[in-house]
């Protein structure tokens, strides 16, 4: 159904077509270590600003943060990047299970971390999860945002599989394949 | 001893990487050189103790000594940027000093300077204007503006790679360490947009909102040609502002509908690099450095200041391009020489209570 879409929009439109094939040529040149960079930065930055109590910055590098979470899982998804998954696991678990006990946290919450490594931990991973669910303890958080990107990461690969009916996917796909990069 | 060693190594990794890249073998030597002083006079306060950037390296080894008591959520009371803390405290938790952190931020902008001239700078002063800037932020403030440079400098090559998103974390992350690296990746973010009008609104819009941030006001104002010691003064505020935007329209409209690329990638310096002058003028230890440093940067870039003083006469006196030409020349050199006046003049004081006075603010 995507595909026959796509190939309607494309006979439709110049200009949609070479909007298409930039994306398709861009995500095909993506290097899956490289979004993996871009994840931890934006991260590691909305974070920061979420422990650093400027309302206004937290807010557009939570913004941030959140479109680059969405768009390197559905990227990732859609290169098929199983590894990817295995790393959003890592991330949200690995802290919760070995450097963050619950009274860690606890104290995070009431400002009181005095260990260093916590508080490192705390500003990148705990904090925004926080600050995002604020009615929620730090595991639902956790959950709910892991189970979130690897929906996203399913979404990706599903569109891939749906874009195979496309004419105009199969065509720059082929000139992918001709011309290896 | 060893510091030393590994800092004059940078450059002929630099040059190393740039052999063997696409670029040319100019710019690769034209960014070695520039890494090179960049980093000499950042690192010398922090590896030798004194120099010119001896006060800051006074408070970076207070801050490694300290990493471990000093919470995070206490950032703001100890004036330290959230993401150099930040950085600080995952390099004491492994054990490093204040040395290897300086290595860690020489390395990191060795490989932003061998990014640019992987990705194939069109000119060298595009590959280099980054650490002119980078000079200008580091000898005033400290490392941390220079770490938001380089860290910006790879949103620059997400921008122009069509990679919003990437870009955007990239420039999030350096707005950690300093918040004027936002502003100057909106300024390249800007040569994207095929109208010239809606290129100049987007800046001018995108200052403007920045200067309603709690802690942004700085950054508009050392990128707007302001000096971030007006902020407080009412009268400079609206003053800056009405030249900022002036100098602005200036700059940008020829620029960008001659769609010249080498002239775009400058803004930063042009609009910024003046007022960081200012800036680093007005604390006299630093003018020593800021001159060394500043000057080539000038000097380089004053065949662009040409150009765009002459594009610019061009639009607006087309029949007499000849004489406005030479009269704006002369206009832009003379407001260039300005920020060196001034340094001059703070520096024979030898404090900068002179300069600061001079503002209203001592």
């Amino acid at each position: 159904m995507i595909g026959a879409v796509i190939d309607r929009a494309v006979a439709g439109s110049s200009a949609f077509e070479k909007i298409f094939r930039n994306r398709i040529n861009t995500i095909y040149r993506t290097n899956p270590l490289s979004e993996g960079a871009a994840f931890l930065a934006a991260s590691a930055a909305g974070g920061i600003f979420a422990s650093f109590g400027n309302d206004i910055m937290f807010i557009i590098t939570l913004t941030i943060m959140i479109a680059v979470w969405i768009q390197t899982a559905f990227t990732a998804g859609f290169l098929r990047e199983w590894l990817y998954a295995v790393f959003l696991l890592l991330y949200f678990w690995l802290p919760g299970i070995f450097i963050l006990p619950a009274e860690n946290l606890q104290a995070h919450t009431q400002y009181m971390t005095e260990d260093m490594l916590s508080d490192i931990s705390c500003i990148i991973w705990a904090s925004p999860l926080t600050r995002l669910f604020p009615w929620a303890d730090i595991t639902t958080g956790m959950l709910i945002t892991a189970a979130a990107e690897i929906l996203i990461f399913l979404a990706g690969s599903r569109m891939r599989t749906m874009l195979k009916n496309s004419a105009v996917y199969c065509k720059i796909r082929l000139e992918h394949l001709a011309k290896p990069e | 001893m060893f510091g030393i060693i590994i800092l004059l190594c940078f450059p002929l990794l630099v040059l190393a990487a740039g052999k063997m890249s696409s670029g040319s073998r100019k710019n690769a030597l034209f960014c070695a050189v520039f890494a090179f002083i960049v980093f000499f006079f950042a690192a010398s306060g922090c590896l030798f103790g004194t120099g010119p950037q001896g006060a800051d390296g006074t408070h970076l080894r207070m801050l490694f000594e300290n990493a471990d008591s000093i919470l995070f959520n206490d950032i703001g009371s100890i004036n330290c940027p959230p993401g150099y803390m930040f950085l600080i405290k995952i390099f004491s938790l492994a054990g490093a000093d204040a040395n290897v952190f300086v290595m860690f931020i020489a390395g990191l902008c060795s490989l932003s300077a061998a990014l640019f001239i992987y990705r194939g700078c069109s000119s060298s002063c595009e590959g280099a204007y980054i650490f002119s800037v980078g000079a200008m932020v580091t000898a005033y403030i400290s490392l941390s503006a220079f770490m938001a440079l380089t860290i910006c400098a790879h949103a620059f090559c997400c921008i122009r790679d069509r990679r919003f998103f990437r870009a955007a974390a990239f420039a999030a992350l350096a707005a950690c360490f300093d918040t004027s690296a936002l502003i100057t990746a909106l300024y390249y973010f800007t040569q994207l947009i095929p109208n010239i009008y809606i290129s100049l609104a987007v800046c001018v819009a995108g200052s403007t909102a920045f200067a309603f941030i709690p802690g942004m006001t700085d950054a508009v104002f050392s990128i707007f040609g302001a000096g971030t010691y007006c902020v407080h003064n009412t009268q400079m505020l609206c003053a800056s502002f009405a030249a900022a935007g002036a100098a602005l329209a200036l700059i940008m409209i020829p620029m960008l509908k001659n769609r010249d690329a080498d002239l775009i990638g400058n803004i930063p310096l042009l609009c910024g690099g003046t007022a960081l002058m200012f800036a680093a003028a007005a604390d006299g230890r630093l003018f020593v450095p800021a001159i060394l440093l500043t000057a080539p940067a000038a000097v380089i870039l004053a065949p662009d200041i040409h150009i765009i003083s002459v594009k610019f006469t061009q639009i607006l006196f087309p029949e007499k391009s000849g004489k406005a030409g030479f009269a704006v020349t002369a206009a832009f050199a003379a407001l260039a020489f300005v920020p060196y006046l001034y340094m001059i003049l703070t520096g024979c004081c030898g404090t900068g209570a002179f300069g600061l006075s001079l503002f209203g603010e001592a």
